[in-house]
Order: structure tokens, then C-alpha cells, then sequence
């Protein structure tokens, strides 16, 4: 081996340093997010109902792209050079957050939302279901201090039951949670300590909806995909799943939008990207959350994008809640609009 | 491993020309990786095509440790170039088809499974 070396050393110590240099511009990472187009998922192919469902002519697609925090110089670099991607500073907030912790967080936001999204459409079809609304940990900052851990439901905050009240009143110091992790319900402490003159937890929740009984059995698959904007979209698949008539017909149809169990529909970043990802795979429609006089609407934002395409026969829908994709969907195929 | 090279150079001959091979072919492919893996990230929608292409440069991987595998065994011993060479083309063929396989198998089932 060291004969080899011994040969080889010339080459070696000539093409050290380019050699490097790029293994650098692989690796390093900088405070940077990129946002790319990605692509397209049959909604069928990970939410399971297990129940007679009607035949789709055309199965209800979500649509993601790839958000990647702290890039490395060679993907920021690469990224300048193609007009679809869009280059943004990472937010002081997010530089606190691990690839791991990123992971598990957009994983809790992809399952809140598909409840959220199951809920909403059972209701609708005035089918039978039973919830309770509950607060989970969606986010953990790196500098958090405590046993808590993403994806736990939080029961009580010392003693109380009424979490985010006893969370804001929560002096500087230990304070004993009541979670249910994998099913288990357990006690930790978490502290709350002083970080940049306040007084701070380190972790986020988001609302939960643990369903209790439902007419109709749901299963997830998971994915790598995380995140909530699928949400207008898995309704509209449990819905037409559901539904005698199927809404789909010849319509190839894709969007974004997060869903509320009122049925109301949220913004979401990354429209930009989604709407190139829904044009190159040759979709009809996109959905997309409206908000009239709101700053970054997404429906503007996607009717921008479109501008920027061209030539292009994806129709950009706006709606505001999930019965107005309903509704345009039945228009279009010449049915009953419920006003 | 062949027990005839086993006998001839001792196991930790071999152990050496293993290593020297890892090294060498590593160094080598580690830029291509890297690379592709950097562009996987940005253009998921192509994921099947950079999914194979580290098939492939997996594949170009084993090709080279085995290449530099015999090339330090031979260093230490004068061995017979038709053999070495035969010894060589099977070995290569044999690694490098199994990870094609495979890693095609992979690609194939993992990709729209994991999006």
C-alpha cells in the first residue's frame, strides 16, 4: 500500500488541493433555503380508506417541492444558474432547527393534515365521526432544554389542562408535562430558560385531531414527503372516494392549500415551484388557496407563475374553501352547483 | 476470497490490497457522488434518472476497488497477467452486475415509495 502511495504521491499532492476544494463546495453548507420545483403524488397512493370506494376516472394528485435548508455552496451555486428555483436567507429561527427535527416536524404537519383533510370530508358526506382536539409538539429548536420530544401530545402543563395558558403564564425553570408518546402517557419536565433576554420554551405546537371513531377506517402510508399543503387535495380524493359521483372525469387535476376542519383553506409557500411541477406533468387545473387583499395570496402568486410560463393550458382555480373546488368541478362537468 | 491468493499472499495482503482499493477508488468516485447526490436534492422530479446514475457510479465503484485490489496484489507478487487478468474480468463482472441489480431493484421500488 505504501508502494502505491509512494507512486501515486506526484498526482496526490497536485490534485489535493482542487480535490479539496470541491469536496468544500459539497459539503459545506450556508444559512440558505432553496426552493425547487419537485413533483406529483397520487393522493390514493398513501391515504387508504377501507370502505367501498367509487372508481376516479382520473386520481386526485398532491403536489410538493423540495425545500432544503442550509444548502451546500455547489446547490446554491447550481441554483443561481436556473430561473425556477428561488434562493432565500434562512430565517434566524429555522438556523436552530436540525435536518432530523425538520424531518420529524413537516411528518407531524403531513398527519395532522390528512386528519384534518378526513374529518372535513366525512363531515360533509355527513358520515360518522368522533374527535378529540388535542396540542402536539411540531417543532423542537436545537437549544430546547427538556425530555420533550416531536410528535408528543401534550395532556397537561403542570397540572393544567388548558396547554398554551399554562404554557404563556410559565415563569424562568423546570415544568412538569403530561404527554402520550407511542401510545403511553408519561410524565417529563421541560424548562423554560432565559435566551436573548426572555423567557423561552424552544419548541412549537400545532393543533391535533385525535379521531376516535370514524364510519369509515383510515390508513396512512408514510413518505419522505412532509408538510401540510396537501390538505385541499386529500379532501377532495376522501370526498370523491366517497362520493357516488366522481368529480375527477376527464380532468386531470392537482393543487395546494392547507385544509381546517371547517373547511376553510391556508396558504402554503412554494406555489411558484408547484405550479412549474403542475405545468411540466401536463395537468388541467391547479388549485390553489385564495385570499382576497391578503399580502402573498397565493392565488396571485400562482397566476404570476403562470405569467411567467408562457404558453401554457393549466387553469389556475382559487378557492376559498374546499366546496368552492366542489363547486367548480361540478360546473365544469355541467352538474348542480350548491349554493 | 480465492484460497489459492489466500495461501500465495496471506491474508493480510489481502487485507491491504482491500484497503488500498477502498482508498484509491474512493477518492475517486467521492466527487461524482457528491455531486449527484447535491443535484438529486435539487431536481427530485428526475429522481430515477440520478437514482440510477449512482446505481451506475456504484457499479464504476466496485470496478475500480477491484481494479486497484489486484493491481496492489500483483505489486507484491509477480503473478501470471492472463490470470490476473481472468481473475479480474470475472470478479468485475460479477460485482458490478449485482450491484446493477440491485440497486436497479432499489431504485425501481424506493423512489415512488418514498414520495
Amino acid at each position: 500500500m505504501r508502494e502505491m502511495f509512494r507512486r501515486a504521491r506526484p498526482y496526490l499532492i497536485i490534485l489535493a488541493i482542487p480535490y479539496l476544494f470541491i469536496a468544500f463546495l459539497l459539503t459545506y453548507r450556508i444559512d440558505y433555503r432553496i426552493t425547487t420545483p419537485g413533483d406529483t403524488s397520487v393522493v390514493g397512493d398513501y391515504v387508504e380508506l377501507d370502505a367501498e370506494t367509487y372508481t376516479q376516472q382520473n386520481p386526485v394528485t398532491s403536489i410538493y417541492v423540495m425545500g432544503l435548508d442550509r444548502v451546500t455552496f455547489f446547490q446554491f451555486i447550481t441554483s443561481t444558474f436556473d430561473e425556477r428555483h428561488d434562493i432565500s436567507a434562512l430565517p434566524e429561527s429555522r438556523q436552530h432547527v436540525s435536518d432530523s427535527a425538520n424531518f420529524q416536524s413537516g411528518q407531524v404537519a403531513r398527519n395532522t393534515s390528512i386528519d384534518a383533510s378526513f374529518i372535513t370530508s366525512l363531515e360533509a358526506l355527513g358520515m360518522r365521526i368522533e374527535y378529540e382536539e388535542q396540542r402536539i409538539v411540531n417543532l423542537i429548536y436545537n437549544y430546547a432544554i427538556g425530555d420533550l420530544e416531536i410528535g408528543d401530545i401534550v395532556l397537561e402543563v403542570n397540572g393544567s389542562e388548558d396547554i398554551d395558558e399554562a404554557l404563556s403564564e410559565a415563569e424562568c425553570g423546570e415544568h412538569a408535562f403530561t404527554v402520550k408518546r407511542d401510545g403511553e402517557t408519561m410524565e417529563i419536565t421541560q424548562e423554560r430558560f432565559e435566551r436573548d433576554g426572555e423567557c423561552v420554551f424552544g419548541f412549537n405546537m400545532r393543533t391535533y385531531y385525535d379521531i376516535t371513531d370514524a364510519e369509515v377506517p383510515l390508513s396512512v402510508r408514510g413518505t419522505l414527503v412532509g408538510g401540510p399543503s396537501g390538505g385541499i387535495m386529500q379532501t377532495l380524493h376522501i370526498y370523491n372516494a366517497l362520493s357516488e359521483e366522481d368529480l375527477t372525469k376527464d380532468i386531470r387535476m392537482t393543487g395546494t392549500g392547507t385544509i381546517n376542519i371547517d373547511g376553510s383553506i391556508g396558504s402554503v409557500g412554494g406555489v411558484r415551484q408547484k405550479v412549474f411541477t403542475a405545468d411540466r406533468k401536463g395537468y388541467d387545473v391547479f388549485f390553489v388557496s385564495m385570499r382576497e387583499g391578503a399580502t402573498n395570496d397565493n392565488y396571485q402568486q400562482a397566476l404570476r407563475a403562470k405569467e411567467e410560463l408562457g404558453e401554457s393550458d393549466l387553469e389556475i382555480v382559487g378557492v376559498e374553501h374546499f366546496t368552492d373546488a366542489i363547486n367548480w368541478l361540478l360546473s365544469h362537468h355541467g352538474g348542480s352547483v350548491d349554493e | 476470497m480465492n484460497d489459492s491468493i489466500k495461501d500465495a499472499f496471506g491474508i493480510l495482503t489481502i487485507m491491504k490490497a482491500l484497503l488500498t482499493g477502498f482508498i484509491f477508488s474512493t477518492l475517486i468516485v467521492f466527487p461524482f457522488l457528491g455531486v449527484l447526490i447535491n443535484w438529486m436534492l435539487l431536481y427530485i422530479y428526475h429522481a430515477y434518472v440520478y437514482g440510477m446514475l449512482i446505481v451506475m457510479l456504484a457499479a464504476g465503484w466496485v470496478v475500480l476497488w477491484l481494479y486497484f485490489y489486484y493491481k496492489t496484489l500483483s505489486m507484491y507478487q509477480k503473478m501470471d497477467s492472463a490470470t490476473l487478468k481472468k481473475r479480474f474480468k470475472s470478479d468485475v463482472l460479477m460485482g458490478a452486475a449485482i450491484i446493477l441489480i440491485v440497486g436497479t431493484i432499489a431504485v425501481i421500488y424506493l423512489v415512488p415509495r418514498l414520495t
